[in-house]
């Protein structure tokens, strides 16, 4: 079983491969290319959400190809886009990626946060 | 999430995955807005986590894990290099002065722009080596900017490379000192107590779990198994405190709860035992039936130890044993379960019974035998902890 750190390590590193080769090619952006560069930055979002960030440099590419930006929107949303059907439909939870951005926010910030993982936090709150 | 959930909600209430979200996003807001001086010291900490060359454990520590691996334990270069390289590949790149300088000085921008934002996300929750593991392929895109960029850069540039470079491994090798003994060597030790434990090497297990406790104070579980191989010895006063601390960390730890509990009934407080064996926490305490029951039926087949001459054969008695009523390796969950609700209501299977448990003709003393009914679960064990105790 692969963790989900390898997966996003991996899709980093598609992303930022195909993103680059988009960015020095010398004619403008295919749509099926902005696609499949949406694709993996979709993949990558679904992977680990905090790499939003990642996708900075690709947007700012963008602004000389604005004719990519709606197939690079489609790629993106389609993995998104199963996910959220599948949590709603089989989990009844209607959100594309998780749901444990809270419990993260609260165990990094929350009155017993050190800055790295602190187990306690929440279960001491459970106990109270 | 189900901690999450569990934790969101009154007990007996059930709660949605999204709700429990919303809570403990709340949570967290209030108190980075109660202290937001104290927030932002943590965002600042967790950043140079997140650069430093320790790679931060979540669960288990590596340095445990490389006594089993020859692979762990190769010298491998860790993130200072890489940071190093990529802050002195960056500064290169940014100073380039050929033709292709502009388009390059564009693109390590644009790099460091979403390295940057992706880095503050992380450190806006919480921080351990796996999560910074992705934003390896960017650093090294800006390692390898180096080598394109040396030759086209300025003398001065190079220097001014070299140097924020440098400061770089020196900041990322800094940056976790103290963070690497409160989260991993305090596990290490614990871990290498529980060895010694299972190994009966007690006064070791000691030594282990006490050095443990010496490098993180909040090492709950060291304390509670301290406390309870204490208090097994009968050095009430000393487990007592460890077990207390080690319940305020970690008042899930059914271990903790139930040695606790134990060391409350010897001590003649009843009603302190009862509410932590049964868990405290009401229903969202983790403390399960299964492990109430097995450590109460556990503790039935010593009350009779004495009283057999040495050398003769006990008698083959039907029986249950603890293990094969609660926790025999192997019983399934469901099973085991439902036979430690039995047990912690004082109505452990009758011998012989077969429809919970696994019956089977054990080498059981006539003491051993647990009489279904004749006393609850708790007042069962306290007699049972008073004559273990007293041994």
């Amino acid at each position: 079983m692969l963790l989900p750190s390898t997966w996003s390590a991996c899709l980093a590193a598609l992303f930022l491969a195909v993103s680059v080769r988009g960015a020095e090619s010398a004619t403008p952006l295919a749509p099926s290319r902005a696609a499949a560069t949406g694709g993996v930055a979709g993949l990558l979002l679904l992977a680990q959400p905090t790499l939003l960030g990642l996708l900075a440099p690709l947007g700012l590419s963008l602004r000389r190809a604005r004719a990519a930006v709606l197939p690079l929107l489609l790629g993106l949303a389609l993995p998104l886009l199963a996910t959220l059907l599948w949590n709603g439909l089989a989990g009844g939870v209607w959100t594309p990626i998780s749901v444990n951005r809270g419990i993260n926010l609260y165990i990094g910030n929350g009155p017993e946060a050190n800055g790295a993982y602190v187990r306690r936090a929440i279960s001491r709150k459970i106990a109270i | 999430m189900r901690l999450a959930r569990e934790g969101a909600v009154p007990p007996g209430s059930t709660i949605s995955a999204s709700r429990a979200d919303a809570y403990w996003t709340q949570a967290a807001l209030a108190a980075m807005a109660q202290d937001p001086l104290r927030a932002a010291a943590l965002f600042g900490t967790k950043l140079g986590f997140l650069a430093a060359q320790y790679e931060i454990p979540q669960v288990e520590s590596m340095r445990f894990e490389s006594r089993f691996s020859r692979l762990l334990r190769l010298p491998l270069p860790g993130m200072a290099l890489l940071l190093g390289l990529a802050a002195f590949g960056a500064v290169l790149a940014l100073g380039r002065n050929d033709r292709a300088g502009v388009e390059v000085g564009r693109r390590t921008r644009d790099l460091l722009l979403g390295l940057a934002f992706s880095a503050a996300l992380i450190c806006l929750f919480f921080v351990t080596g796996r999560f910074r593991l992705a934003l390896v392929p960017s650093l090294a895109i800006l390692a390898s900017g180096a080598l394109s960029a040396w030759p086209a850069v300025s003398p001065t540039r190079r220097i001014v490379a070299v140097t924020i470079g440098g400061l770089a491994i020196v900041a990322s090798l800094l940056g976790a000192r103290g963070i690497d003994a409160a989260t991993s060597d305090g596990q290490f030790l614990f871990r290498l107590g529980v060895i010694a434990e299972k190994e009966q090497d007690l006064g070791l297990a000691r030594e282990r779990y006490a050095a443990a406790i010496a490098i993180d104070p909040n090492e709950a579980k060291a304390r509670i198994n301290l406390g309870t191989l204490l208090a097994r010895e009968g050095r009430l006063e000393e487990a007592r405190p460890l077990l207390e601390r080690g319940v305020a960390l970690d008042p899930l730890s059914s271990l903790g709860r139930i040695s606790l509990g134990q060391v409350e009934l010897v001590t003649g407080r009843p009603a302190e035992a009862v509410q932590l064996v049964r868990g405290g926490g009401g229903p969202r305490s983790r403390v399960t039936a299964r492990a109430r029951g097995a450590r109460l039926c556990e503790l039935r087949p010593r009350a009779g130890r004495p009283g057999r001459p040495r050398g003769s054969a006990p008698p083959r008695t039907p029986g249950i044993t603890h293990r094969s009523a609660c926790a025999e390796p192997g019983l399934s969950p469901g099973v085991a379960r439902a036979a430690g609700k039995r047990c912690l209501a004082g109505q452990c299977p009758a011998p012989g019974g077969r429809s919970v448990v696994r019956a089977r003709s054990s080498r059981a003393g006539a003491g051993r035998l647990h009489v279904p009914g004749r006393r609850s679960g708790c007042g069962e064990a306290a007699r049972l902890a008073l004559a273990r105790l007293a041994r």
